[in-house]
C-alpha cells in the first residue's frame, strides 16, 4: 500500500499500525466525535433511526464478510443467524432478566453455537453446497420459530424490557442510539484487526484455494469452523441489537420468503460495497439504506404516476431498484465501493501526478 | 398401509416436478457455469403468465401450455443478453451473485405486475377439457387427482423430450462438449454464448412448466418461488452434475414432502425436503450422483 508522502516506517509497529499519520489520528477523533456528540444532539428521530440501521447493518455484513469475503464460505441464510441472536436476547432478558451488556454477546454466542452446526459440514462440502445449506440452515429455524410459539410467542411475538444501566434508562432513540453505535465501532476494529491477523491471513489463503492452504499447512476445518462462527457471532450481535431496536419481535419478522430476502439483500450489500475489505461493508450499507430510503419515499411518488398498479408498485420498487443497482455493480465494478476508495486514494496521494 | 401408498403416489406425481424443475437447475449448470437461484422466480413467472394467459385472456389451455413454454423460452434468451453475457466467464461466485440479483430483480417485477398478497387460481379446466373432471381417478383403494396425472404426464413428457434432444440432436452433443470442457468445445467452434443462452432459455423453460403445474396444485402466489427454491433441495441431494440425480432427488424430495406433511405438521413440508438434503450432505458431500472432483492446485 502506498504511503502518504513522507511517511516512513522506522520501526515495525509503526509498519503495523492502523492509524499512521497526525492526520489520520485527527479525521479519526473528528470521526468518532462526531458519531458519539454532534449525531446524538443534532440528529432527529428521523435520522438517528437510520444511524442505527446502519450501525446494525453494519455489523452483520462485517459478519458475512469475515465469511463470504475473507474465507470464501457464502451464507445465505445470515437474516436467519440474526433471528437466532434476536430471540436468544428477548429470552434471556424477558425470561431470565439479564442486563444488556450481557444479553448481547450470549446472543452472539448463541448465533455462533447454532452457526457451527450447520458449518460442521463446512469441511467436507464447498461453494454452492454450503450457500444451500445456509439457505436450509434459514428455512430450518423460521420452522423452528413458528413450530414452537410456546418458547418463541411465535405470531404474538415477545416484547423485550428496555435496557438499563445503572440510572441510564435507554428508552428513547436519542439515548439507545449509543448501544449500537458503540457496538459497531467496536466490532469494526475487531474485524479490521482480525483481517491483518494470522487467522485473517489464513481465511484469505483458504478462500483462494483451500488445498494449496492445506499443503502449506493451515488446518482446514478449524479455520472453516472459525470463519462461520465468527460470521454467525456478527449476525447474533446484530440481530441482538436489532431487537432491542424494534423492541418487540415475532415469528413475522423473522420467517419465510421475505427472511430469505432480506439474507439476500445482506449478500448483495456486501458485493457493492466490496468483499474482503474492511470498509467495505460500510460503504455497502449505507449506500443500501440510502436506496431503501430513496425507494420509501419514491414508491407513493410512482404510485401517483401509474395509479392503476399503486400498491403492488411500492412494495415492489425496493426490490427492482436494489436488483437492478446490484447486477449493475457486478457488471462494472465487481469489486464494490470499497475498491473505487482505494482508487480514489491513491489517485489522492500521488496528485498531481496520478492520472 | 393404503394411506402410506396414497402418500407414496402423491409424492410421487408432485416428486417429478420437483425433478423437473432441478432438471433445470443442472442443465444451466452444466452448461454455464451458472448457479441460477433466479430459477425458483421463473417458476413464479410461469405460473402467472400461464395465468394470465388462461384467466384474463381465455385461451384454451392446451395453446396456454405452449405459449407459456414460448414466453419462458424468450425470456431465459433475453436474461442471457442481460445481466449474464457481461459476466460470462467470471468466477463462479460472481455469476452467483448475477443470480441473487436477478432473482430480487424478478420478485420485484412480478410484485409490481401481480401484486403479492393474492392467491389465484386457474379457472376449472374441464369446460375446455372434458376429461378434466375435478373429481378424483380410484384405482382400487388409492385416488390420484387428474390434474396430479396432467402434471405428471407433462413432466415426463419433458422431460424425454429433453433426453432425446441431449442425445440425438446436434446441439445437444455440443451440450454436452461444453459441459464436459467448455474451453476445448470453444476451440472447436461451438459459440459458448449461444449455448449459454439455449441452456438459460430451456432451464427458464422448465422452469415455468413446473410453475404451471405447481400452480394448478397449490394455486398462484409469489410464494411458489419459494416452493421452486426447494428443487434446490433435489439438484443438492442428486449432486450438482447429474440430470438423473435430480430427477431421483426430486423423487426423494416429494416423497419426504408429503409423507412429513401427513406424518408431522402441515407447515413442515419443504424444510423437511433442506432437513433430509443436510443429513444426504454430511454422508455424501457431492450429493448421491454428483461427481467427486479431483482438484489441482
Amino acid at each position: 500500500m502506498q504511503l502518504p508522502a513522507g511517511t516512513y516506517n522506522i520501526s515495525y509497529g509503526k509498519d503495523m499500525a492502523v492509524v499512521r499519520t497526525k492526520t489520520q489520528w485527527g479525521l479519526l477523533i473528528v470521526l468518532l466525535i462526531c458519531l458519539f456528540t454532534v449525531v446524538p444532539l443534532f440528529a432527529n428521530g428521523f435520522w438517528l433511526s437510520i444511524c442505527m440501521s446502519i450501525a446494525i447493518g453494519t455489523i452483520t455484513v462485517h459478519g458475512l464478510n469475515i465469511m463470504f469475503g475473507y474465507c470464501g464460505l457464502p451464507s445465505l441464510g445470515h437474516f436467519g443467524f440474526m433471528a437466532i441472536g434476536a430471540y436468544a436476547t428477548a429470552l434471556l432478558t424477558s425470561n431470565y432478566g439479564l442486563p444488556f451488556w450481557l444479553a448481547i454477546p450470549c446472543a452472539g454466542i448463541a448465533a455462533a453455537i447454532v452457526g457451527g452446526f450447520f458449518g460442521l459440514g463446512a469441511l467436507r462440502i464447498k461453494g454452492f453446497y454450503i450457500a444451500v445449506t445456509t439457505l436450509a440452515a434459514q428455512f430450518i429455524i423460521g420452522y423452528i420459530i413458528v413450530t414452537f410459539p410456546d418458547i418463541t410467542g411465535g405470531i404474538k411475538g415477545i416484547h423485550l424490557p428496555t435496557p438499563k444501566l445503572g440510572s441510564i434508562v435507554f428508552d428513547t432513540d436519542k439515548v439507545f442510539y449509543f448501544i449500537p453505535m458503540v457496538t459497531a465501532v467496536l466490532m469494526t476494529f475487531f474485524a479490521l484487526n482480525l483481517s491483518r491477523s494470522r487467522v485473517g491471513r489464513a481465511f484469505v489463503a483458504i478462500r483462494d484455494n483451500d488445498i494449496a492452504a492445506q499443503a502449506m499447512g493451515i488446518r482446514l476445518f478449524p479455520y472453516k469452523m472459525l470463519a462461520f462462527c465468527i460470521g454467525c457471532f456478527y449476525a447474533g450481535i446484530a440481530g441482538s441489537l436489532l431487537a432491542y431496536q424494534i423492541t418487540h419481535i415475532s415469528a413475522e419478522a423473522f420467517t419465510g420468503g421475505w427472511a430469505l430476502m432480506e439474507s439476500i439483500w445482506l449478500l448483495g450489500t456486501l458485493v457493492i460495497g466490496g468483499m474482503g475489505s474492511t470498509v467495505g461493508p460500510i460503504f455497502g450499507v449505507i449506500l443500501v439504506e440510502g436506496l431503501r430510503q430513496f425507494s420509501t419515499w419514491a414508491g407513493p411518488e410512482l404510485s401517483y404516476a401509474f395509479p392503476n398498479m399503486a400498491s403492488s408498485l411500492q412494495a415492489a420498487f425496493s426490490p427492482l431498484l436494489f436488483g437492478i443497482v446490484l447486477m449493475l455493480f457486478l457488471v462494472f465494478e465487481p469489486r464494490g465501493l470499497a475498491h473505487r476508495w482505494w482508487l480514489l486514494k491513491t489517485s489522492y496521494r500521488l496528485y498531481p501526478f496520478s492520472t | 398401509m393404503t394411506i402410506f401408498m396414497q402418500l407414496l403416489l402423491a409424492g410421487i406425481m408432485i416428486g417429478i416436478v420437483y425433478g423437473v424443475i432441478a432438471v433445470g437447475f443442472v442443465i444451466v449448470y452444466k452448461a454455464s457455469g451458472i448457479f441460477n437461484l433466479a430459477q425458483g422466480e421463473l417458476v413464479a413467472i410461469g405460473a402467472f403468465i400461464a395465468w394470465q394467459l388462461l384467466n384474463p385472456f381465455g385461451l384454451h389451455p392446451v395453446l396456454v401450455i405452449f405459449l407459456v413454454l414460448a414466453a419462458a423460452f424468450a425470456i431465459g434468451w433475453l436474461l442471457s443478453i442481460f445481466p449474464f453475457k457481461p459476466v460470462l466467464g467470471q468466477s463462479m461466485f460472481t455469476l452467483f451473485t448475477v443470480s441473487l440479483a436477478l432473482m430480487i430483480f424478478l420478485r420485484g417485477l412480478v410484485i409490481s405486475i401481480w401484486s403479492a398478497n393474492e392467491i389465484r387460481y386457474f379457472r376449472p379446466l374441464q369446460d375446455d377439457l372434458p376429461f378434466f373432471s375435478p373429481a378424483p381417478l380410484r384405482f382400487g383403494e388409492l385416488a390420484i387427482y387428474r390434474q396430479d396425472i396432467l402434471g405428471f404426464g407433462l413432466a415426463t413428457i419433458l422431460l424425454l423430450a429433453f433426453w432425446a434432444f441431449f442425445k440425438y440432436s446436434r446441439t445437444g452433443l455440443a451440450f454436452r462438449a461444453v459441459s464436459e470442457n467448455s474451453h476445448i468445445a470453444q476451440s472447436l467452434g461451438i459459440s459458448l454464448s449461444k449455448i449459454t443462452a439455449l441452456a438459460l432459455a430451456i432451464g427458464a423453460m422448465v422452469a415455468a412448466l413446473g410453475g404451471v403445474i405447481l400452480g394448478l396444485k397449490y394455486g398462484i402466489t409469489v410464494y411458489v418461488a419459494d416452493l421452486g427454491l426447494a428443487a434446490l433441495a433435489a439438484v443438492l441431494i442428486g449432486g450438482l452434475e447429474s440430470i438423473t440425480g435430480a430427477i431421483i432427488g426430486g423423487l426423494i424430495i416429494g416423497i419426504v414432502f408429503s409423507m412429513s406433511t401427513y406424518y408431522i405438521g402441515h407447515s413442515i413440508g419443504d424444510v423437511a425436503a433442506f432437513i433430509v438434503m443436510i443429513a444426504v450432505l454430511f454422508v455424501r458431500p457431492h450429493g448421491l450422483f454428483g461427481q467427486k472432483r479431483i482438484e489441482r492446485v
